[in-house]
């Protein structure tokens, strides 16, 4: 396979190693031949744009999308936070944060806090605050991710357009 | 006369300049509407393709980094969208035999000159449609369009050692293929240009 270290076998006179190359480049060819699209196509890709809106219209609307989500996730984590740190050793974190307990506790409440020193040691406390750092840091890498996507000049949005973010623009340079 | 680079016209297009998106499409039209016949053997799927490329490399003019070569990323759109149709199960609604007959031009010399080169041929491309989707495009886009092995790692995202991998499989299967059908033995040259 010599050939597939270098260009495909038309970029090049040299590049076809061998009859097997030869043969399917020749039928592929043959397959397509010099089909060329009717003209219709590029009325209807005028039509369109002509209708539609500008491009540069859609980017906005993503973009305050986007904003509008990480204000919200940030807004989240900040009260997260704030109650985790406040609340200390003596919160007992709902069972659905940490998948923990039995379904009653969290119906009885987190208000006293006697009943939880004595029954929750400070293990079950700090578990609390761990799911909750945890959030944080799910919550925190949304939104890196979300900032990510929108700092991306790829064309990356559209997942039909995903694009390798290590792609080296020298290997196309013939 | 000097043709705009595809760089100027990029910028022309994002300033809202649709007669520089034409001539752009009339420079690629040719092969990425060959790719996508090539991918899909259905001459509406592949023009509907051409339409729809075009039209995301308008609504992504913004995106898009005028000093790399447009062309794979083009090819990479086209894929993607021959993947869906793929995805779709919408493969090979029509017989192989129509679209080529529609396709290629007739070929010359004697009639059983003729006779063999045509049975030759169906029986590559017929090879050719039985690999998978995923070693097809990549012989295509080899083969085909001549795209070497970073690009075409470019164009479906994934490592170069995949490509090189699906190209092996892909040379490998077509051989056998061929060997059954007694249509080769490497000792033996073939006149097929």
């Amino acid at each position: 396979m010599s050939s597939h270290d270098q260009r495909g076998p038309h970029a090049g006179p040299n590049v076809v190693s061998d009859e097997l190359d030869r043969l399917l480049s020749w039928g592929i060819q043959e397959l397509v031949g010099t089909a060329e699209p009717s003209p219709r196509v590029w009325q209807q890709i005028e039509r369109k744009l002509r209708a539609g809106p500008s491009p540069a219209r859609h980017r906005p609307r993503r973009s305050t999308w986007r904003t509008a989500s990480l204000a919200k996730a940030l807004a989240l984590a900040s009260l997260l936070v704030v109650l985790g740190l406040s609340l200390g050793p003596a919160l007992q974190w709902p069972s659905y944060f940490y998948g923990g307990g039995e379904q009653m506790e969290m119906l009885t409440g987190t208000a006293d806090v006697g009943l939880t020193q004595e029954a929750s040691p400070p293990l079950m406390a700090e578990e609390g605050l761990l799911s909750g750092r945890e959030m944080l840091l799910w919550i925190r890498e949304q939104a890196r991710e979300r900032q990510m996507m929108a700092h991306d000049t790829s064309p990356g949005v559209d997942p039909i357009l995903k694009h390798r973010h290590e792609w080296n623009t020298s290997a196309l340079t013939p | 006369m000097t043709f705009p680079s595809d760089d100027q016209l990029i910028t022309q297009i994002r300033g809202g300049d649709i007669k520089a998106l034409e001539i752009l499409y009339d420079k690629y039209k040719g092969q990425i509407y060959r790719t996508a016949l090539a991918v899909t053997h259905d001459q509406q799927t592949a023009e509907d393709i051409l339409q729809d490329t075009f039209l995301r490399l308008h609504a992504n003019i913004d995106r898009l980094d005028g000093s790399v070569p447009i062309a794979p990323w083009l090819h990479r759109v086209t894929v993607n969208l021959g993947y869906n149709w793929h995805a779709r199960g919408r493969r090979w609604a029509h017989s192989l035999e129509g679209v080529i007959e529609n396709l290629v031009s007739t070929p010359h010399g004697s009639p059983e000159r003729q006779a063999e080169r045509t049975e030759l041929r169906d029986i590559v491309q017929k090879a050719i449609i039985t690999l998978s989707f995923n070693q097809r495009v990549v012989v295509i886009l080899f083969y085909m369009n001549g795209f070497n092995l970073e690009e075409i790692a470019y164009i479906l995202d994934c490592p170069v050692g995949t490509v090189k991998s699906r190209l092996h499989y892909a040379r490998r299967n077509l051989r056998r293929r061929l060997e059954r059908e007694g249509y080769w033995q490497p000792e033996v040259a073939y006149e097929f240009s």
